[in-house]
């Protein structure tokens, strides 16, 4: 983006005329956007960052022409004032025309510029009315009116001097402008610019912006010089207009409409004006703002490349007030719907498909007929135990071929308490990079054990998944884990087995960091449906236990807190073509929240695109929030840009990108140590990247994360560390302490996990 | 050792990377070329053209480009020619089958070596290897020094749960498409004598059953006639790195047999495998393996061809120096293949490591009250 400029070079003249061309034709009055690189972005005005300060309340949309000229004066305090007085002040006014009530007010502003807050606001309305909406004879009766003139007076007298020509537009136009105020005026324009309608964008932002520097550098001395010439009188009246309308309707189409007519019928005097001056206007106008540079580099180089500039979040957007999202988010996802991302692992074949699937079977999630179906066709095959998990193993390969889950499989079901979002993980071992996808969207996690002699053992030892999995949820930020022990069928329900179970199981968890509490154990059976949703009172399962069932269980787990209010990401895990060109995305909003019609950033490609539509679960919603999961509709994207592991996020807040990072690891039972240069597949949400680690900054502590040993020549099993990773292409990362549920990833070399770690830092 | 020229004739690809690693900047290359001649005629009219010429110059900058298998050699003249004048540029395009002379002010050791490994014929095993997982995958070719990139196919294959899945099956099938196009592209089954497909999960199958199926139903003699030379290999991932894992895999490694690179991949396992058992012996990084090399306590040395390529001629021979030394102590030398996976490991831990005969833990010691880390 930070493309050399050579500004000391560079011509205006055409510089300019590019920019207007550009504005003619290309955009005109329209809202689209335009966006800026993050460095940039600093500089620019946001139209949402006023508004968090309370700017844009000031600015209602539909105002009335002459309102929001008032404002430009005094902005808010004015019209607090003004409020103020009215409020205040016993004066009762009179019933007026719309017309006579227009005067009213300009002249009141004027009087307020010229006086201060001396008068009342019902004493100067009161004078103004006397006066017949005379300026000049109200100014008079006022300031003979007060005692003490000082400087006020003689401030006073001054403006009364030079309002000759502007007592003329009063009674033409109705708007009272001070020749006098006009070059502090001008400089209000200036810091005016911000606050426009929020249809605007920002290039025309700046443009307005140049050519209004220039009308008033040129076009207002035009007037004064040729004012004894009645044309260029006339001209000078039309002249005038310009500005109010620009301001006030804030169109540089029209404006530049105006221009025109201007120059033509001003004749020669002001073209030549406008010869000479643009220059030194232009060279003003942009020294004096750090937009325009900004803007102008834009205008310069790429014209094609559309970039949101924060100014221009689409109008649709109700963001400008930011309590209602935390209370529409409570009414929506409090109580009965909190939202709960459930991740089901365990060692393969524990049976975690079929756990699930008749789960969602017995809540109602799956259509009798499609259950019959299942049924049928897996008897056909003779795996009849198979027909519960192609519920969630809908693929021809997963279900029919192999029988092993492959990829993660996206439900969604309700408990009493909680709508959850299930996400079945595959369990065999070459698919841990799809199982670390799903659990790093997972705010809690069901670890399914096969309870049957000798397959408990067999995933529990090294080489089974039951470790590593739980070992690798709990290092993605899980620390909820209901245990289902399954397949407790196999062995009568013995109540020893489920002891034996869970006593290897506590030892084992409670090392890996979960807490005790945090911890339920469930025995149950996938396939025959015993203590998933009830208990069957009958079984000898009830004869020794008394504790929650499966989904008892589930409905018991805590909802963890939501960046609601942070600007939104969202990592993009699987990309589709949706209806005609659209493309649709899906994941995780991992923070903040979104409306159709939002704009949002793709990295790392920086490309702006429109939110077209949201989808949670299988229905089209207005509004999603952080933990959800979303499908979008985008439009305005080319298909080939998008990628799985891509972010989306808020322009105003992009992610940050790096390709060297500091992290705090924490290295597994490993074999072989850890040590520089080694190469590594990088996990992190749903991207897989390889990563190497160009320096081992340091030795830690494990519990204290005190440094043992600075720059070590390798880190062993089972040791903490700093290191530097660094990727072959710029990622998207987001720092541990910045969003939580976003700082983690894990690494992975030949098939097994060597480290989980936090992003400490970006170097690069 | 010491000055003197040597005429060689490269006949294959490699050819190029070894001379890639015995050229050295400052050294004189003569060979055979084509220069564009301008000639004034005395008119006034110029012609250009091109003539073959064989020229002498004093290398300034080498370049090897691995996809083409191209060296692209610049210097300035040093010898009088009918169409040359002195001192003026020429860059070089050594060509396959044609003879060039190396004029060395100094051969060492290491040089000579690559030039004998470069001549032995015995060794030639050309793989390819076809690294997938879905939606990537690399096409590579592996011979005895280098591991080429032929292609790379990302492809974007929706996931599953959705109502419909055929753009799920479409897409799989497209990307299954493309690798099998580079691969046709890509590889010359007459040089090949093996094709490894490795993926994780079922996906090198699944690949294999649709090109067969694919390649009878288009009736492509090509791909039936060597089905036999297909061996499917699991590895942890879709990436380059994992070609390593690849190599390891007994089924691969029985084929390549005696090979650099298979060699190179065991003797990093083997480091590797030290590193974890008995850390006290197994030492990386050039300061650390000198001060082993003092105590002669190196019984394997691996070391990457990028040391022996470095610019700076003080820092060529220190390394060569250490492989002399470590030779004369009955050590053994390998010089990796930077191009190879395992040597681009290697590059990345320092490009030296050791293998010693008894532990030092007294290295790591002395290293930490100095706080050095080769860098």
């Amino acid at each position: 983006m930070s493309r050399h400029r050579d500004v000391r070079n560079l011509d205006y003249d055409e510089e300019y005329d590019e920019a207007c061309d550009d504005d003619v034709y290309g955009h005109s009055v329209d809202d689209s956007d335009y966006g800026v690189s993050p460095s940039l972005e600093q500089y620019l005005y946001s139209q949402s960052r006023d508004n968090a300060h309370g700017f844009g309340l000031y600015f209602p949309t539909g105002a009335d022409i002459k309102e929001e000229e008032e404002t430009f004066d005094g902005l808010k305090d004015d019209s607090e004032d003004r409020s103020r007085h009215d409020s205040s002040s016993s004066y009762e006014k009179p019933p007026l025309s719309p017309e006579d009530e227009v005067r009213l007010a300009s002249i009141l502003d004027e009087l307020r510029n010229i006086l201060g807050d001396k008068f009342s606001e019902g004493e100067l309305m009161h004078t103004v009315i006397s006066n017949n909406f005379h300026l000049e004879t109200t100014l008079n009766a006022l300031l003979n009116r007060s005692s003490s003139g000082g400087p006020a007076a003689s401030s006073a007298a001054a403006a009364n001097t030079s309002f000759h020509s502007g007592g003329v537009r009063d009674d033409g136009g109705g708007s009272g402008v001070s020749p006098q105020s006009l070059p502090q005026r001008e400089k209000r324009v200036r810091n005016r610019e911000p606050p426009k309608p929020p249809t605007e964008d920002l290039r025309q932002l700046t443009l307005t912006h140049n050519s209004h520097a220039h009308t008033h550098t040129h076009g207002l001395p035009t007037h004064m010089d040729t004012s004894p010439a009645p044309s260029a009188a006339a001209a000078a009246v039309t002249a005038t207009p310009v500005i109010v309308s620009r301001g006030s309707a804030g169109t540089p189409k029209v404006v530049r409409g105006f221009d025109v007519v201007d120059r033509e019928g001003a004749g020669e005097t002001s073209q030549s004006a406008t010869s000479t001056e643009p220059e030194p206007a232009n060279k003003r106008s942009r020294s004096s703002t750090p937009v325009q540079p900004a803007n102008q580099e834009r205008d310069g180089v790429t014209t094609t490349t559309t970039t949101t500039t924060p100014a221009a979040k689409a109008p649709p957007k109700i963001r400008d007030k930011p309590v209602d999202v935390v209370s529409e988010y409570k009414s929506r996802r409090g109580g009965e719907q909190s939202l709960l991302n459930l991740v089901v692992v365990g060692h393969v074949d524990a049976g975690k498909s079929t756990l699930m699937g008749h789960v969602l079977y017995l809540r109602g999630n799956v259509a009798q007929r499609t259950m019959h179906k299942y049924e049928q066709e897996s008897r056909k095959m003779g795996k009849q135990s198979f027909m519960y998990a192609w519920v969630l193993d809908d693929t021809e390969e997963e279900s029919v071929s192999r029988g092993v889950t492959v990829d993660v499989a996206q439900r969604v079901f309700t408990t009493g308490h909680r709508t959850v979002t299930l996400l079945d993980a595959p369990g065999h071992r070459d698919f841990i990079p799809n199982m670390i996808t799903g659990a790093a969207r997972a705010d809690a996690a069901v670890l399914v054990v096969d309870a049957s002699t000798g397959e408990f053992e067999a995933g529990f030892e090294s080489g089974g998944q039951t470790r590593e999995h739980a070992l690798l949820v709990r290092s993605l930020g899980v620390s909820q884990l209901v245990v289902a022990i399954n397949k407790l069928d196999t062995v009568d329900w013995s109540e020893e087995r489920m002891k034996e179970v869970r006593h290897s199981l506590r030892q084992f968890l409670k090392g890996v960091g979960y807490k005790d509490i945090d911890v339920t154990y469930v025995p149950c059976s996938g396939l025959s449906g015993e203590n998933l949703v009830k208990r069957t009172a009958g079984e000898p399962l009830s004869a020794w236990y008394s504790g929650p069932t499966l989904l008892e269980a589930i409905d018991m787990l805590k909802v963890p807190e939501r960046g609601i209010e942070k600007p939104v990401r969202i990592c993009v895990c699987d990309v589709y073509k949706g209806q005609g060109s659209n493309m649709c995305v899906s994941g995780r909003l991992d923070a903040g929240y979104l409306q159709p019609n939002d704009r949002l950033l793709l990295m790392p490609q920086g490309d702006v695109v429109n939110l077209k539509n949201i989808q949670t679960d299988t229905q089209a919603d207005n509004v999603a929030f952080a933990g959800d999961h979303v499908t979008l509709t985008l439009s305005g994207i080319d298909p080939a840009a998008l990628h799985i592991g891509d972010f989306l996020c808020d322009p105003t807040s992009p992610i940050p990108l790096a390709t060297k990072v500091q992290a705090r690891i924490v290295v597994f039972n490993i074999v072989v140590p850890l040590i520089k240069g080694a190469q590594l597949d990088f996990h992190y949400q749903s991207v897989t990247e390889p990563a190497t680690i160009r320096k081992l900054v340091s030795q830690l502590h494990k519990t204290t994360g005190q440094t043992l040993k600075s720059r070590p020549r390798a880190l062993p099993k089972n040791s903490a560390g700093m290191v530097e990773l660094e990727f072959s292409r710029p990622l998207c990362l987001e720092l541990f302490r910045d969003f939580r549920e976003m700082g983690r990833f894990m690494l992975r070399t030949g098939g097994t996990t060597i480290a989980a770690g936090l992003v400490t830092k970006i170097l690069d | 050792m010491g000055r003197g020229k040597m005429v060689l004739l490269p006949d294959e690809g490699e050819d190029m990377w070894h001379t890639y690693n015995i050229v050295m900047e400052g050294d004189r290359l003569r060979a055979s070329t084509i220069r564009k001649v301008q000639q004034a005629s005395v008119t006034g009219s110029s012609t250009s053209s091109r003539v073959r010429t064989t020229i002498t110059i004093q290398v300034e900058a080498i370049t090897f480009d691995t996809g083409a298998c191209m060296l692209r050699v610049k210097g300035r003249n040093v010898e009088e020619n009918q169409y040359i004048k002195m001192g003026a540029y020429h860059t070089v395009d050594l060509e396959l089958n044609r003879k060039f002379t190396i004029f060395k002010e100094q051969w060492d050791s290491v040089t000579i070596e690559r030039v004998e490994t470069a001549c032995d014929p015995a060794a030639h095993a050309d793989l390819a290897a076809v690294v997938m997982q879905e939606g990537l995958a690399f096409v590579c070719l592996i011979t005895s020094a280098m591991t080429v990139d032929r292609a790379k196919i990302v492809y974007n294959i929706p996931k599953k749960g959705k109502a419909d899945d055929t753009q799920r099956k479409k897409a799989i099938t497209k990307y299954y498409d493309q690798v099998m196009t580079a691969i046709l592209r890509h590889l010359n089954f007459d040089v090949v004598k093996a094709v490894v497909i490795a993926s994780p999960g079922f996906v090198k199958d699944q690949f294999f059953d649709h090109m067969m199926k694919n390649a009878v139903q288009t009736d492509n003699k090509l791909l039936l006639e060597n089905k036999s030379k297909f061996v499917l290999v699991h590895s942890s991932s879709g990436f380059k790195h994992s070609l390593r894992e690849v190599l390891e895999d007994p089924a691969v490694a029985m084929r390549l047999s005696d090979t650099k690179a298979a060699g190179e991949t065991k003797a990093l396992q083997q480091f590797m495998s030290l590193l974890a058992s008995d850390p006290d012996r197994a030492y990386y990084g050039i300061k650390h393996v000198e001060r082993a090399n003092d105590s002669q306590a190196i019984e394997t040395l691996l070391v990457s061809d990028t040391l022996f390529r470095s610019k700076d001629l003080a820092e060529r021979q220190r390394y060569v120096r250490l492989v002399d030394s470590v030779k004369e102590n009955g050590g053994e030398v390998r010089i990796f293949s930077s191009l190879h996976v395992s040597g681009e490991q290697l590059d990345q831990m320092t490009g030296v490591a050791a293998l010693l005969r008894f532990p030092m833990p007294e290295i790591e010691e002395e290293d930490h009250s100095l706080d050095s880390d080769s860098e």
